[in-house]
């Protein structure tokens, strides 16, 4: 991952992060040498199980870990910037104001004692030197912007008196209150339902284009990958293991992870009488990682080499990444998956 | 089966008082003649104890059989044997419940052993002329009161009271509010209602001193009707804790899976709510015993609760408070004696609670 | 709000007579007689009738039930103690401020020793200050009120001759009180109300630094803390304005339910500094038998834990926009 994806310099890069909670039954290593590039402007995706350690990278970004985690390794570099050198004083800069993080939670992920406005204002306020007045006025707008009708009226409810999806703009006006350079968007939809998920990323995608952001998108929904993401980054077991283009990693998907996960869901258009593929045994436990290749207790085209050795993320074919030792001249070891 | 557990808990205030007892205690004291170490009184606090223990342990393994059986009704929940030793695992770790429980069982053994352990009788007194009020000494560890009796022993002997007293009152506070809690719980609606309405108003009086009214009124400072009392005025916290967990089983998956099986509201209440609510009934059980040995203190303390010659902590207190300034000892020991019981209780209570409670463990 | 503020106040009035009413039959539900103090064996039954007849005990129950009901609606009274020798009220009257002084300010200690103590072991979470906190807090609480305020007894009002600086008993310096200049009494009144106050006031802070510890903690683990933090700012921010807006509210419904406690408590400590209030009133009625004087106590101590917690409520109704804006 090392060597130049594309011609611009990417937004964000992580390279071989390691994030490990040291709890009382051992340490836990939710994110352990992952790598991954978000370059300007565009969308990348972070899909994988749940528990595969999407929500602690993207927590490690924003550097909110807190104790019993610590992130010990790696390096965060938004624009060149290696965040996990700043200070917390710098770090706060960033925060809000440069990445803006929003949740899967919107029931609980805003405070029920202040009105929204208030806690939208409070966004801009820590970041700029505007007046109490000036801040007001740039709220209404921003959840005129979110597509909130009455937003005069609305700034001052509180959050109980607002619907799932309601509160999900609030969270995504308060993250762009401050135009910032990167959103982090961890599952922003699986909370809501059907109809409200395609208006809240119509709505971002939007607003993307709009600032001219780079979003970092984690979802369990390939069907929402393939929509809206420029790359995508498939993690397995707190890393990355296959990293390309979204059009590319449809098409030919080289990971027999990836290949599992995408005939784990049903897609359009599939004959019917084709069984749906289900990846069979269990998630690895981040106490105790197989050894080797992380997947090899699962995969299909295991053999002995990938008990011991762990593949390396490389780059298999021109702008496609891929950790397996058994992709060779950008061909699956998996027969038929690269169609 | 729990219906009876109820029953038998209910019934032992009176049962203390009632003839049977008296009977039974009698017969024992002609089969082993006068010769035994252990009085009358002795083998009253031994006996309750022990049928004491002996329900705890049915508990426990009742609710043990019965999350075995939910476990299969609802898939999601742990099984008891992992449960069990996480929670022993965390327990063990935590060193303050530890001392918490050595604590207690150290008290107990000296409660039972009492006879053996206290160099004199505590209700006998000296030569109120030579002996009265004399400083520690090897002989009389914590010296003698003004009616000429070893302080020490009494001290000794007062555990007795706190420990039943704290096991009794609190048994019969569980064992109430659990059942109105259970009521409110399952039903609902204005039955609910009218019962919270009931317990809004019990909280609204001050235990103590309502307690006090009833002892003075009705003339009667027995060690049961005080342990009936405490109990009585104690189980608006468990009613509200049971009636809220109830409250939240209802949603669960596996009661309404029971209840859509056609369950009736006997197999839904002691098979599917009361066992999964067992666990923060045991923890505020634990933590309600040390309540229920302050308030029994504060009633001998004011001369309202044990009556001398049968030493009570708080009645020690009491009788010696006089010579605070003088032989400082006396009282002060009394009541360090009550403060490590019920810190005891408290470091026991506090320590089941993060061992059980699941959301504190990492 | 205000339908919840009315509807709470409307609630308390049946709480309020479920306990007048409650209290009045247990009370004459008691064996025995009001006026069995008169009694000797050789008393003729007619001069009992007369006495019975005085204080308007031979009137049905219900009748006397009523009676009492007006004349503790319309005028305050609370009958007539015929161990005192005088109407209830008086007696009443001059131990009820008393009480409230000491309590006030014991709930004052309670409040800032308290919150005070759980924040800062909370935000210290697993350090030295917090566990050694913890271990204090529980000490005290599972520590007896007069347990603590024979300690204070001893330490500073006579048992150690060096730390002797408080006086053991009372509210005030009963030979030298008249004589001394304003500034002087209110001295006097201070250090004649330290030691109890603060006895009463420390054993109910280590309850609710405990509690305080706990809903802190638990607020600091919910989302809208990360969100807060996402937004750049401070840890401090983060604690103070969004963490302890949260964790107090609790504070304010268990504040109104640890009342009854800290009236319980009044009592011991009452006795323990022989201070004059409802405590020493209750307990000298307990071994007088004085019926109407409990009845009078009882009512009065139920009706401040119904208000107290009637000012609770609306004061949580006012800080929390879930309940002010439904
Ligand atoms: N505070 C913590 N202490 C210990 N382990 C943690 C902590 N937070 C997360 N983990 C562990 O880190 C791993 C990764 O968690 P993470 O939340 O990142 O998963 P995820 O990929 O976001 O899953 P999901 O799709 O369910 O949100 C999990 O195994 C989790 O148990
Ligand atoms: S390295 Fe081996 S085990 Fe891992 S994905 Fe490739 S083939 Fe499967
Ligand atoms: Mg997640």
């Amino acid at each position: 991952m090392t060597d130049v994806m594309d011609q611009t310099s990417p937004q964000i890069e992580v390279r071989n992060l390691k994030t490990y909670f040291y709890t009382e039954d051992g340490v836990v290593r939710a994110v352990d040498g992952l790598s991954y590039r978000l370059a300007k402007g565009e969308t990348l995706a972070l899909v994988g199980e749940s528990g595969c350690g999407k929500s602690v990278s993207a927590l490690s970004v924003m550097r909110l870990i807190a104790s019993p985690g610590k992130i010990v390794e790696g390096e965060i570099l938004l624009d060149g910037l290696d965040l996990l050198q700043c200070s917390e004083t710098e770090m706060r800069e960033v925060r809000g104001n440069r990445i803006s993080m929003i949740f899967q939670e919107p029931m609980t992920s805003l405070n029920p004692v202040f009105t929204i406005g208030n806690q939208i204002m409070e966004a801009i306020r820590v970041h700029q030197d505007v007046s109490r007045k000036e801040a007001r006025d740039r709220t209404i707008a921003m959840i005129r912007r979110v597509k909130i009708s009455a937003a005069e009226t609305r700034v001052d409810e509180y959050p109980h008196q607002m619907s799932g999806g309601m509160r999900q703009r609030v969270m995504i006006a308060m993250a762009l209150a401050c135009n910032p350079e990167v959103l982090i968007a961890d599952e922003p939809t699986t909370a809501l339902d059907v109809t409200i998920q395609a208006q809240i990323m119509e709505l971002l995608a939007e607003l993307q284009s709009e600032f001219q952001m780079s979003i970092l998108l984690i979802t369990h929904n390939l069907g929402l990958v393939a929509e809206v993401s420029d790359q995508v980054a498939v993690m397995y077991a707190s890393k990355v293991v296959e990293h390309t283009s979204t059009a590319e990693l449809f098409a030919s998907p080289l990971h027999p992870y990836t290949h599992g996960l995408l005939t784990s869901v049903p897609t359009l258009g599939m004959p019917r009488e084709q069984k749906l593929n289900v990846i069979p045994g269990q998630v690895p436990n981040p106490l105790h990682f197989p050894t080797g290749c992380r997947f090899h207790p699962r995969c299909p085209v295991a053999e002995q080499r990938c008990k011991q050795e762990e593949p390396l993320l490389r780059e298999v074919k021109p702008g496609h990444w891929a950790a397996c030792h058994f992709i060779e001249n950008g061909k699956s070891p998996i027969k038929g998956a690269d169609r | 089966m729990i219906l009876g557990l109820f029953g038998l808990l209910v019934g032992l205030a009176g049962w203390h008082a009632g003839t049977l007892w008296d009977t039974l205690a009698h017969t024992l004291e002609k089969l082993f003649g006068a010769n035994v170490p252990y009085t009358l009184r002795d083998l009253d606090f031994l006996v309750s104890t022990l049928f004491l223990l002996g329900m705890l342990a049915a508990l426990v393994l009742y609710s043990g059989l019965s999350c075995q059986r939910i476990r299969q009704a609802d898939r999601t929940a742990q099984g008891p044997e992992r449960q069990w030793s996480i929670v022993k695992r965390q327990f063990l770790k935590n060193r303050l419940a530890v001392a918490g429980a050595l604590i207690i069982l150290a008290l107990y053994l000296v409660a039972f052993l009492c006879p053996f352990l206290a160099p004199y009788d505590p209700v006998e007194q000296g030569d109120r002329v030579q002996e009265r009020l004399l400083s520690p000494s090897a002989e009389h560890l914590l010296g003698t009161d003004r009616f000429a009796r070893d302080v020490f022993s009494r001290i000794i002997y007062g555990s007795r009271i706190s420990l039943l007293v704290g096991f009794l009152a609190m048994g019969l506070a569980v064992t109430l509010g659990t059942a109105v809690g259970a009521v409110a719980g399952y039903y609902g609606g204005w039955v609910d209602s009218v019962i919270m309405r009931f317990v809004d108003m019990m909280l609204s009086f001050p235990t103590l001193i309502l307690i006090i009214t009833v002892i003075a009124l009705w003339r009667n400072q027995s060690i049961w009707i005080i342990i009936t009392l405490i109990g009585l005025m104690s189980w608006m916290g468990v009613a509200r804790l049971v009636r809220g967990q109830f409250m939240a089983l209802k949603e669960r998956e596996f009661f309404q899976a029971a209840r859509a099986l056609g369950a009736g509201t006997g197999r839904l209440i002691f098979q599917h709510l009361l066992p999964n609510s067992l666990t923060p009934i045991i923890v505020s059980a634990t933590l309600r015993v040390g309540n229920t040995i302050l308030l029994e203190a504060s009633l001998s303390y004011l001369g309202l609760g044990v009556q001398p010659p049968t030493p009570s902590w708080g009645n020690i207190v009491y009788d010696t408070k006089g010579n605070l300034f003088t032989e400082w000892w006396m009282p002060l020991a009394a009541g360090m004696a009550i403060v490590i019981t019920v810190v005891g209780y408290n470091l026991l209570g506090d320590g089941l609670r993060d061992a059980l409670d699941p959301r504190l463990r990492e | 709000m205000h339908t919840y503020i009315i509807r709470r106040i409307l609630i308390s009035i049946p709480l309020l007579f479920g306990l007048l009413t409650i209290n009045f039959f247990l009370i004459h539900a008691a064996p025995g007689d009001p006026t069995d103090i008169f009694y000797n064996p050789d008393m003729d039954p007619e001069a009992r009738e007369n006495i019975r007849r005085i204080y308007g005990l031979d009137q049905p129950l219900g009748v006397q039930y009523l009676k009492y009901i007006q004349g503790v609606v319309l005028k305050f009274e609370f009958g007539y103690s015929i161990a005192k020798k005088r109407p209830v009220k008086d007696e009443i009257l001059e131990a009820l401020p008393n009480t409230i002084q000491l309590s006030a300010l014991a709930l004052l200690l309670e409040l800032s020793l308290g919150i005070g103590i759980g924040i800062l072991a909370a935000v210290k979470q697993q350090s030295t200050f917090d566990n050694a906190t913890r271990v204090t807090a529980l000490t005290f609480y599972s520590m007896p009120s007069f347990y603590l305020g024979l300690v204070l007894l001893f330490l500073f009002a006579g048992g150690v001759s060096a730390t002797h600086w408080f006086p053991a008993s009372g509210m005030v310096d009963i030979v030298r009180h008249e004589s001394m200049s304003t500034l002087g009494r209110l001295g006097d009144r201070a250090i004649h109300i330290f030691l109890p106050s603060l006895t009463l006031g420390i054993g109910a802070a280590a309850g609710i630094s405990r509690y305080m510890r706990g809903e802190l903690l638990e607020v600091i683990r919910q989302d809208y803390m990360r969100t807060a933090r996402a937004k750049g700012l401070t840890e401090r921010v983060v604690v103070f304005k969004h963490g302890l807006r949260n964790a107090l509210m609790p504070i304010i419904t268990i504040m109104g339910l640890s009342l009854p406690f800290l009236f319980s408590g009044a009592v011991i400590v009452e006795q323990v500094f022989g201070w004059p209030g409802m405590g020493r009133v209750a307990v000298d009625a307990a071994f007088q038998r004085d019926y109407s004087m409990f009845l009078a106590v009882n009512l009065i101590f139920g009706a401040m834990v119904v208000v107290g917690n009637l000012v609770a409520d609306i004061l949580y109704a006012m800080v929390d926009p879930r309940v002010r804006l439904s």
